[in-house]
């Protein structure tokens, strides 16, 4: 009962610590409003996620000046909040990136020794 | 969205009354940025309601919609607190401070020690109308040559010396009117390491 509740409690924390990573390398690859940008992060990470959670997020890296962001009308009437990489956010995610990479090799390494 | 994209009432009204509820917690935000908010929010409304599946009824996927969504000031208090402080430190407004420090007090439990210093800045401008009121009660106390105490004391030895008398006003105006810059200017320092650090936790 214990080990479930630590373990809910780390996926949780780990979650948020990588959803700023996926959106950016995801708005790397296009301009995106929020629902879209939800609806892909489910996608490929299976993650279930509070709506809300994200547009926090969003907000926090754009005062930080990694993203941008355009309003375009749309024939629904209702416009969509386009999000979009910076020059300083696209260089700062190729740091973070590097980082990444760098420390799932180290990490896997280390579980491959453990379980060896 | 309009009351004319819902066929049913009931699923229109569980729409309003959520976005009356993100109005009222994003109220005292600029107009621009309460329309920018209520747009975004609307928006992810409306595109996550048109792609939910269409079998069940308007009202189950209004709801589903807003769960989904969580609930509005989980994820605006964050936000609205940062703006307000951001803002507020820029224009050296202390109400604005002060309201920007607690909304975040509440949701994240920092600044504490910021606050304090604020507050001591708050209790200065009390002893200047203390000082006024009650002079012989109020000011910088010493006895023997040994300090007592500086503000307003409800009971004095008649040994105890009061030192400044009514300098005392001049000088409190200026030591808080020059620690309200120094600490706004060290908050400012603290907004932008928390920026830094932000960046750096996520290189970590």
């Amino acid at each position: 009962m214990m080990n479930e509740k630590f373990i809910d409690n780390w996926t949780i924390q780990l979650k948020k610590t990588i959803l700023p990573l996926l959106i950016l390398n995801m708005l790397k690859q296009d301009q995106l409003y929020g629902y879209l940008l939800i609806v892909k992060i489910k996608e490929c990470t299976g993650f279930e996620i509070t709506e809300g959670t994200i547009y926090p997020i969003l907000n926090r890296l754009k005062e930080d000046g990694w993203l941008d962001s355009k309003w375009v009308e749309q024939k629904t009437g209702i416009p969509r909040k386009y999000y979009i990489l910076t020059p300083d956010g696209n260089n700062m995610l190729k740091e973070l990136n590097v980082n990444w990479n760098s420390i799932i090799k180290n990490i896997n390494s280390q579980l491959k020794y453990e379980t060896e | 969205m309009k009351r004319s994209d819902f066929d049913s009432i009931e699923a229109y009204k569980i729409y309003a009354n959520y976005i009356a509820q993100v109005n009222d917690i994003i109220s005292m935000l600029p107009k621009d940025d309460v329309l920018d908010i209520i747009n975004e929010i609307d928006s992810h409304i409306y595109e996550s309601f048109i792609c939910n599946k269409p079998i069940i009824s308007e009202e189950e996927r209004i709801k589903t919609v807003i769960c989904n969504l969580g609930a509005p000031q989980s994820y605006l208090k964050p936000v609205i607190a940062e703006r307000q402080l951001r803002k507020a430190i820029n224009k050296y407004n202390i109400l604005g401070i002060l309201r920007g420090i607690f909304t975040l007090l509440l949701t994240g439990g920092q600044y504490v020690a910021v606050i304090l210093a604020y507050l001591f800045i708050l209790s200065g401008g009390f002893l200047v109308i203390a000082k006024v009121f009650y002079p012989a009660k109020t000011g910088l106390f010493i006895e023997d040559g040994n300090f007592i105490g500086l503000g307003y004391l409800a009971q004095i030895n008649t040994e105890a010396i009061e030192l400044l008398g009514y300098w005392l006003i001049p000088v409190l105006i200026v030591s808080c009117v020059i620690f309200y810059f120094f600490m706004t200017f060290i908050l400012k320092k603290i907004m932008g390491i928390k920026i830094k650090l932000n960046l750096k936790n996520r290189r970590i």
